[in-house]
């Protein structure tokens, strides 16, 4: 078969181009990507932006309307042109996105502005005019009063008529003046037609009361008070004897006389200005009679004079109550000046009498003042207790004086007042019989306060030794009064210098008494023992360097002291021989003056300790010096890297560095600060020395200078190290929590200042709040000292490490010591809010219960509440004790359920329950006093201070409290074992606040029951828990010291 | 990072920069793909040709043998003619080969010259899209400013 040939190929159309994809660069991708992100980011920073300018915009538009409003206060079309030029002259230069926003803000401001001064013009012009009439209507009043007062000393037939002609013209002058305000006012809508009627009946009832107070005086004048006052009943009772007539060509049905009779006639308006006119009569008669009434002038410091309601000898006890102190003070004005005063002082007696009685109690220990002041007034208030308010020399043989001497001595305080007393002239001005006998009972005084007993160190005067070992008391008493004066004078005439001079020449350079004494005196025995009891001899502060304080070291103190200090002690210790002696040259070594070397020892001692000598290792030749108050004693040792932050600060904050320094390079001075802390004995030495006065937290202030050879330079600034702790900050908020945020707060803003600037700016931003947290958590574990140290690393202080951490988080990367002063300050933030709750912990005169209130509710910021809250406890007493609803012990503020027996406190209701008088109290922590008080007058705490039966000794169990204080003890038994971890058998020390504590908030929840408690107080209570505590301190303070004592 | 007119127009102006660059590479390898497309269609063209002549060549060979086994003289005049129509289709078969390789190449050649105009539109769009962002944030940042 043969093939044909058949078309195979058949045209194609042209086929395939290659496809257009727009070119799109990855980055470009993925800003598409980012698109919506970067538009919300765009929108806001558009947003931002214009917020930006317009809270510029409207800062500084604000400031020109506010011109503006100044300058056309009350010229509505100066406004207008003024606003409109400003808004058209600034609309020009707004950008034009923003010009329809600003244009509406303007035109806004423009607006307002114009309306405010039309509407102070307008008001402006309507308070003139209100003015004006009120001063219309006020001479009205006015002088138709005076037109009445003028007939007053007339006769009646003459009074009489004249007063009611006054009256009527007067009605008819608030006619016209009414209808003038009607014209005026009423119709401009300026006043309300209801208030101009009130207007016109006030006015005219004040025209009737008038008329009325002064018929009754004129009566009163021309016949006696009986007559005006039948008058008034009659006009009361709608029957008056001398009625006003009408006045001629008056229409009766004016519409004033018509008001005049309508008001007479209504009972309640004629009752009203009845006793109106009798109160007007009443004032001026007593005026007449007694004269104005006096405001009670009361004087704060004649209340607190002795045995005045103040004194605070009268608050024996610390448990005074504030009501009735101020019933004392009649015409005190509550929430005055003076009565905030008083609540004060009250409450600082009562809180001092409650220290001397803790101090009573206890006398061995030495209580823990807060303050000096505190001190001078426990010191008062004992003496005040003793009968004593100024010291004189007849207290010598009483008793009280002898008591209140020796709590001082127990306190080792030697008071203000006797020391004042003990002041003296010099000797040569003894030379009459009357001065002399004088400063015989001052010797006397002297003699008996310095025994070995009492206060056998203070700084006496000398005079008062060499006078009685001369003998001069002697011959006072045998009246030969010349050879007294003698001796002063030949007392007086002793070269001390002399004296001195022969005394330090007997000492020999290698004194062995003197170093056998030392060592006698300063040498620890038992050093060992003592060392684990980490007890040290109060004087080694005083005698030894820094480094030397371990006590165990101190066997051979000869050793220990530095030369040159011990040196100063001697010539100390010369001084004080010197003074005690007398003659010219006293030999001091003799056998026979062995007393009297100590006595000059423990003088030298007492002095060093008195004045804070110490010894400060860093001196300009870097040998120890023996000075007053070193700087190791306020701040402890010094640091290196303390000195090299404040010295690098100087450098840096240093003007004119070449002159001071001798170079511009840190590095050089840096290197002389190395040199000295490789090697203190190198040829850079560091001194510190103190300055003469304190700084601004009333601690010594010292400066900070570097020895370069025979160069030196002394720092700016005071010098203090990083981190130290300030305790006596009482600033702080309440709460530990507030501690806490309010510390965070500080240093968070500190932070910020200095360190905030490597973060973003958004306030909100994650690292901010990252920031904040790590500074709270740090603060939160208490003690943000946490970081620790290793020794010979060469890191920064302590204090400042959690700072320091946190500068390193955010990127700072030199030395740190460099920023010190910021971490430092953040540091110090830390410290001294800290450092309250701290105080608190470390206070030893506090139990525990008191410490958890106390750091919850300082003193100082309840003592204003503390008089509110008893008002309101005695209010909702005298409101609620016979409220069934409530749990008896809840409502009568008898929480521990007592019967009434007149305790401090009590409320005179005579409240019956169950056939027994059942106590109501004004506080609460009165029940809890009462309640202790039972417990404590039926233990033998009490055997010598009242005849109550004793059931059990200071230490019962819980049975024996129980049986003594319920009827039903079984209850009580069975809810202790059932509620608490105590049994029955478990003892209870009666002196011991916290086993009171725990025993009467049991006592409170059983009585109250214990869910009607928890549903009232709810299981933890603090401000409960002060209540009781508050009521166990004034029980215990109310035996004033005295319990246990035999 | 913030969204200022600075940091925005950087963004924008560094993104479109990079698009154009992006797109002379496109370019680039647009037109060699093209002439790649150019080349593949005239060596297709070349083998569909060569195919061809492959099976002209055996038809005539075929009908030959055919034509032997079945006795027709050599000079037949059917013979011969069908012979001619094998030859002419033949011929006429190369020719729209050739055409059809004619008119792809010139189609792909106009695609090319399409496609290299749009990319350089697109590039100059680039800079100009950067001029005006500029313009835009400048006036953006002075509003900033104000």
């Amino acid at each position: 078969m043969l093939k044909k040939g058949e078309r195979r190929i058949g045209i194609n159309l042209p086929s395939g181009n290659v496809p257009y994809v727009k070119a799109q660069s990855t980055f470009s991708v993925v800003k598409d990507a980012f698109a919506p992100t970067l538009k919300r980011m765009q929108n806001e920073a558009d947003q931002t932006a214009a917020a930006n300018y317009f809270n510029d915009f409207q800062i500084k538009t604000r400031d020109q309307f506010e011109n503006f409003r100044n300058q056309f206060e009350m010229d509505p079309e100066g406004m207008k042109e003024a606003v409109d030029t400003y808004s058209k002259t600034l609309l020009d230069s707004v950008p034009a996105a923003y010009k329809i926003q600003a244009n509406a803000m303007l035109a806004s401001y423009s607006q307002n502005s114009v309306m405010f001064a039309s509407r102070n013009k307008r008001t402006f012009d309507d308070n003139k005019l209100f003015a004006d009439r009120y001063e219309l209507w006020k001479q009205t009043n006015s002088e138709a009063e005076f037109g009445m007062r003028n007939f007053n000393e007339e006769k009646i037939d003459i009074a009489i008529p004249g007063i009611n002609k006054q009256f009527t013209d007067g009605l008819l002058k608030i006619n016209e003046l009414g209808h003038d305000d009607f014209k005026n006012l009423v119709n401009t809508q300026k006043l309300k037609e209801k208030d101009h009627l009130i207007n016109i009946q006030n006015q005219t009832e004040a025209l009737i009361i008038s008329r009325g107070f002064h018929i009754m005086k004129t009566l009163s004048n021309a016949k006696d008070e009986a007559q005006a006052l039948n008058w008034l009943h009659n006009f009361m009772n709608d029957k008056d004897d001398y009625d006003a007539d009408i006045p001629e060509g008056i229409d009766e049905n004016n519409p004033i006389i018509q008001l005049a009779r309508r008001i007479y006639r209504d009972d309640d308006d004629r009752m009203r200005m009845g006793n109106e006119i009798l109160k007007k009569f009443k004032g001026y008669h007593r005026e007449a009679i007694y004269g104005k009434s006096k405001k009670p002038n009361i004087s704060i410091s004649a209340l607190q004079e002795p045995f005045n309601v103040l004194d605070i000898g009268e608050y024996k006890g610390g448990d005074k109550n504030i009501d009735e102190v101020l019933s004392k003070i009649p015409g005190l004005e509550i929430g005055s000046e003076k009565y905030e005063k008083v609540v004060r002082i009250v409450n600082d007696n009562n809180r001092i009498q409650q220290i001397v009685s803790k101090t009573m109690q206890d006398e061995k220990t030495v209580y823990d003042f807060d303050n000096e002041e505190d001190k001078a007034k426990w010191a008062d208030a004992i003496l005040a207790n003793n009968g004593i308010r100024k010291v004189q020399y007849s207290d010598l043989g009483s008793d009280s004086f002898q008591t209140a001497v020796n709590i001082f001595a127990a306190q080792d305080y030697f008071p203000e007042q006797l020391r004042n007393h003990l002041k003296i002239s010099d000797a040569n001005s003894y030379t009459d019989e009357g001065s002399l006998e004088s400063f015989q009972k001052k010797a006397l005084m002297y003699q008996y306060l310095s025994n070995d007993e009492l206060f056998p160190n203070v700084d006496y005067d000398p005079l008062y030794q060499k006078a009685i070992d001369l003998d001069v008391l002697e011959m006072i008493a045998n009246k030969d009064f010349s050879s007294a004066t003698a001796t002063m004078k030949s007392i007086a005439n002793e070269n001390y210098d002399l004296k001195l001079q022969n005394i330090t020449t007997q000492f020999a350079d290698d004194n062995k008494t003197f170093d056998f004494m030392f060592m006698a005196n300063v040498k620890t025995p038992n050093a060992f023992l003592k060392f684990f009891q980490n007890g040290k001899d109060d004087m080694h502060k005083h005698l030894f360097a820094p480094g030397d304080q371990t006590t165990w070291l101190s066997y051979d103190v000869n050793k220990i002291m530095p030369p040159n200090a011990k040196m100063e002690m001697q010539s100390m210790f010369l001084e004080e021989m010197a003074k005690i002696t007398t003659g010219d040259n006293p030999d001091i070594w003799s056998s026979n003056n062995a007393n009297l070397r100590n006595r000059a020892w423990n003088k030298t001692m007492r002095r060093m300790k008195d004045t804070g000598y110490g010894i400060e290792i860093n001196t300009i030749d870097g040998k120890p010096k023996l000075v007053k108050h070193p700087y190791w004693h306020t701040y402890g040792a010094l640091d290196d890297n303390d000195i090299y932050a404040a010295v690098k600060q100087d450098f840096m904050t240093t003007s004119d560095k070449v002159s001071k320094y001798n170079t511009t390079k840190w590095e050089e001075v840096e290197g002389h600060l190395r040199r000295y802390f490789d090697d203190k004995n190198d040829y850079v030495k560091i001194s510190v020395d103190r300055n003469n006065y304190k700084d601004e937290n009333g601690r010594h202030s010292y400066k900070l200078s570097m020895h370069i050879g025979d160069e030196f330079i002394t720092l700016d600034d005071n010098f203090k190290p990083a981190g130290w702790v300030n305790l006596v900050d009482k600033q702080v908020p309440a709460t530990n929590q507030q501690v806490i945020l309010h510390t965070t707060n500080q240093i968070y803003k500190n932070f910020d200042k200095t360190w905030g600037k490597l973060l973003p700016e958004n306030k909100k931003h994650w690292s901010k709040r990252a920031i904040y947290s790590i500074i709270k958590n740090g603060i939160k574990l208490s003690d943000y000292r946490m970081y620790p140290d290793f020794p010979g690393v060469d890191d920064v202080p302590a204090e400042i490490r959690p700072f320091a951490f946190m500068a390193r988080v955010v990127g700072f990367k030199g030395d740190l010591r460099e920023i010190q002063s910021d971490l430092r300050l953040a540091a110090e933030t830390a410290n001294n809010n800290l450092s309250y709750q701290k105080k608190i912990n470390a206070n030893r005169n506090l139990s525990d219960t008191e410490k958890v209130i106390e750091s919850l509710v300082p003193p100082e910021k309840t003592v204003m509440t503390d008089n509110a809250m008893n008002i309101g406890y005695k209010q909702w007493a005298l409101d609620n004790y016979q409220n069934t609803e409530l749990r008896l012990t809840h409502r009568t503020n008898n929480w521990t359920a007592v019967s009434s027996a007149d305790w401090d406190g009590e409320l005179d209701v005579n409240y019956k329950r169950d056939s027994r008088h059942f106590a109501v109290f004004a506080n609460p922590k009165d029940s809890i006093r009462a309640a202790v008080r039972t417990i404590i007058n039926h233990s033998a705490l009490t055997n010598s201070i009242n005849d109550v039966r004793k059931d059990y000794g200071s230490e019962p169990t819980f049975d024996q409290i129980f049986k003594m204080y319920a009827e039903d003890n079984e209850s009580y038994l069975r809810a202790l074992e059932k509620h608490t971890t105590f049994d029955r058998n478990d003892t209870v020390n009666l002196m011991n606040h916290n086993s009171m504590f725990k025993l009467l908030k049991f006592i409170v929840q059983h009585e109250m029951g214990r869910e009607y408690y928890i549903e009232k107080f709810g299981g933890n209570n603090p401000y409960v828990d002060a209540t009781i505590s508050r009521g166990i301190n004034e029980a215990f303070s109310s035996y004033n010291g005295e319990l246990g004592k035999l | 990072m913030s969204a200022d007119p600075v940091t925005m127009f950087v963004i924008t102006a560094v993104s479109t920069a990079y698009d154009i660059k992006e797109s002379k590479k496109q370019a680039k390898a647009e037109a060699a793909r093209y002439e790649e497309q150019k080349k593949q269609a005239r060596l297709a063209a070349a083998d569909e040709e060569a195919r061809r002549k492959r099976e002209y060549y055996a038809t005539l060979a075929s009908n030959k043998a055919s034509q032997a086994g079945s006795g027709f003289t050599l000079d037949s005049r059917s013979f011969l003619n069908i012979q001619q129509d094998v030859t002419d289709t033949f011929q006429k078969d190369i020719a729209s080969i050739r055409v059809n390789v004619g008119s792809q190449v010139s189609q792909l050649g106009f695609a090319q010259d399409v496609a290299a105009s749009q990319r350089r539109k697109e590039q100059f769009g680039g800079w100009a899209s950067i001029a005006s962002a500029g313009v835009e944030y400048k006036a953006k940042k002075d509003l900033y400013d104000a």
